[in-house]
């Protein structure tokens, strides 16, 4: 009896202690804006909202290097968004050298696996 | 449904007339002449029957629980009344009137029936955060708003079951159905109907003195509820709760119907010695349910399950002595209760896809009970006393944004009871004094992440789950012979909670009815 009494009280303290896994409730992102076609991206800086519509929670970044980002996002539906002043520097077909503000669509995108990756399209504004 | 109660009552009405009508055996005829009602009263109430009751949980043992047929049909009244509610959700008081019946018979030497009907209606007052029923089995994922008030709730039970025992062998089946009926006539109107249905099957096998068995049950559950409001200008937001401060923002808003759908099984082993036997007794059971919140408003969306998993374990040991009885037993509980949430993907033509699940909930309780009791009875008069002891952990976590809340505590009371006999009454007094002290706490919230009302509600619930309590009762039954056949009875009880922050809570019950 004492023996049975031992697992069973080994089993509840096992289960009691077990960790609780974060980490699977996350994906890293990788995200990569990618500009219209027949211009060369110079630099891109903008901050780069991150719309959890499942829980309206809102994360905000601006960590781009050469286009691209990562980021440790809750798993979920997203609308991605561009905050205003953010822009584009571009060179255009022709050589010249110039910055445009910019938007991106905001067809929502879905980031489940423990590892995303996305690539948005920029829309010039002007 | 009342057709339906009706229905099942006039079952339990033919069932116990059928057993009335089987010829038993002249030795059991010869024994029901003798047999006192006020006897069985006595076998019913006994602690160590009351403690065995652990081993009901197989129908096989409960088919021998008593070795005396009793019946008891009674109408009541019961109200309580708390100065501020342990949980918002619960509310702080309720009142009901209530209808009980129940019977055991034995049919022979070899089988037995058993079962119970109940009807109660009444309210539940200042029910705040909470618009669903059966708030603490679907807990954390209910719908709720902040608005709240008073509901008006009614419920009806019906159980039976049937035991049938071989030379080594028993076999019994049992049969549970609860439904209840929940609502509010003013702004905000929630509406909910439930049902749960139980099936009970289990076996005991007798090797020697003592009989070891197993049972299986399975469960159904299912729960219908919307939330309307007729005055267009004061409608608030229902929220679909997630456990503490959190909630399904995507879909708050009106409630256009929730259905709470799920299902469970328990296995029980049990190990205890023959009926009327004393020694050592264990069971130990687990039960696994999965309940999922689906909202019929968005296209029968699953949006949310919780899935508690129960272990429970129970180990003791009765003696007695002439005319002393004593028993301890040692009871423990683990329950852990995940959640889990759909991640809802894109509409697309009106169809909500999900994409994917995350456990965001978790809670577990961990109790420890210790209790025995001493026992004298003669013929004139029995008293018992009933140390009790219990230790209780309570940690919940809502993972993302991180929220906890825990507590552990512990409490320790005795209960005592004094039953005067005589040849045509009983009078029984029971009384009990305990005391619950919180020895540790905590509570972390994401302030800012969170809705300040609902902040409010979990800040409110934490501070009164941490209060130290002194608890007392006194309850008061006495049963007179109206003749040979048929007892009557009056129960009235009180009960008084004083918490450390001199807030207090009280309930009253008083019942009459007949035995026979």
């Amino acid at each position: 009896m004492k023996k049975y009494l031992c697992i069973l009280m080994l089993a509840l303290l096992s289960v009691a202690c077990v960790e609780k896994d974060t980490d699977s409730l996350f994906t890293q992102l990788t995200l990569t804006v990618r500009p219209p076609q027949g211009i060369e991206m110079r630099r891109f800086q903008a901050t780069m909202v991150f719309e959890n519509i499942n829980t309206r929670q809102r994360t905000s970044t601006s960590d781009f290097e050469n286009g691209q980002l990562n980021i440790r996002l809750m798993k979920g539906l997203y609308r991605l968004s561009i905050n205003e002043g953010g822009g584009l520097a571009y060179t255009d077909e022709k050589g010249d050298y110039r910055f445009s503000e910019v938007v991106i669509s905001n067809d929502p995108l879905t980031f489940v696996a423990d590892h995303s990756e996305a690539t948005v399209d920029l829309i010039l504004k002007n | 449904m009342k057709r339906i109660f009706i229905t099942l009552l006039a079952m339990t009405g033919i069932a116990t007339s059928a057993a009335a009508q089987t010829p038993a055996p002249d030795s059991l005829r010869a024994q029901s002449k003798t047999q006192s009602l006020l006897r069985a009263l006595d076998e019913q109430h006994a602690p160590d029957r009351q403690m065995l009751s652990v081993l009901h949980i197989n129908p096989a043992t409960h088919a021998t629980a008593y070795t005396l047929d009793y019946s008891q049909a009674g109408v009541g009244f019961r109200m309580q009344r708390d100065d501020e509610a342990q949980r918002l959700a619960l509310g702080d008081g309720n009142t009901f009137g209530f209808f009980e019946a129940e019977s055991f018979r034995r049919l022979s030497e070899r089988s037995s029936v058993w079962g119970k009907a109940g009807y109660r209606r009444g309210n539940l007052r200042n029910v705040v955060w909470n618009s669903s029923a059966d708030y603490e089995l679907i807990y954390p994922y209910v719908t709720a708003d902040s608005v709240g008030g008073n509901l008006t709730s009614e419920e009806y039970t019906f159980s039976g079951g049937y035991g049938h025992q071989t030379r080594k062998w028993r076999w019994a089946l049992e049969a549970d159905i609860r439904a209840s009926h929940e609502y509010r006539d003013i702004d905000p109107r929630p509406r909910n109907i439930s049902t749960m249905l139980e099936f009970r099957g289990g076996a005991t096998l007798r090797t020697g003195k003592y009989e070891t068995g197993l049972s299986l049950a399975a469960k159904i559950y299912k729960q219908r509820g919307d939330v309307d409001y007729y005055n267009p200008q004061g409608i608030k937001a229902e929220y679909h709760l997630s456990g503490l401060g959190a909630h399904y923002a995507r879909f708050s808003g009106s409630d256009a119907g929730s259905l709470y759908r799920g299902g469970g099984c328990t296995l029980a082993a049990t190990f205890a010695p023959r009926a009327g036997e004393d020694g050592l007794f264990a069971v130990a059971s687990y039960e696994y349910l999965s309940i999922e919140k689906i909202l019929i408003g968005f296209n029968n969306l699953p949006l949310q399950t919780v899935a508690p998993h129960d272990v429970q374990a129970t180990l003791g040991w009765t003696s007695t002595r002439n005319r002393l009885k004593w028993g301890v037993n040692a009871h423990l509980q683990y329950t852990y209760r995940p959640g889990t949430e759909s991640i809802v993907g894109e509409k697309i033509s009106n169809i909500y896809a999900v994409v994917g699940e995350l456990k965001m909930y978790e809670g577990s309780t961990l109790r420890t009970r210790v209790e025995g009791f001493l026992n004298h009875a003669d013929d004139r008069l029995e008293w018992s006393v009933s140390p009790w002891t219990l230790y209780e952990k309570m940690t919940e976590d809502y993972l993302y944004p991180v929220q906890n809340r825990e507590s552990e505590g512990f409490s320790g009371g005795a209960d005592a009871s004094l039953t005067i006999k005589r040849p045509k009454m009983h009078l029984r007094m029971d009384a009990g004094l305990g005391y619950r002290t919180i020895f540790s706490h905590n509570l972390l919230l994401p302030v800012a992440d969170l809705h300040p009302s609902m902040l409010k509600m979990v800040q409110h619930d934490y501070r009164r789950m941490t209060l130290d309590a002194l608890q007392c009762h006194l309850d008061l039954r006495t049963d007179h012979a109206l003749s040979r056949k048929l007892n009557l009875f009056v129960e009235a009880g009180i009960r008084l909670n004083r918490f450390s922050d001199s807030t207090t809570g009280w309930g009253v019950h008083l019942q009459t009815g007949i035995t026979f």
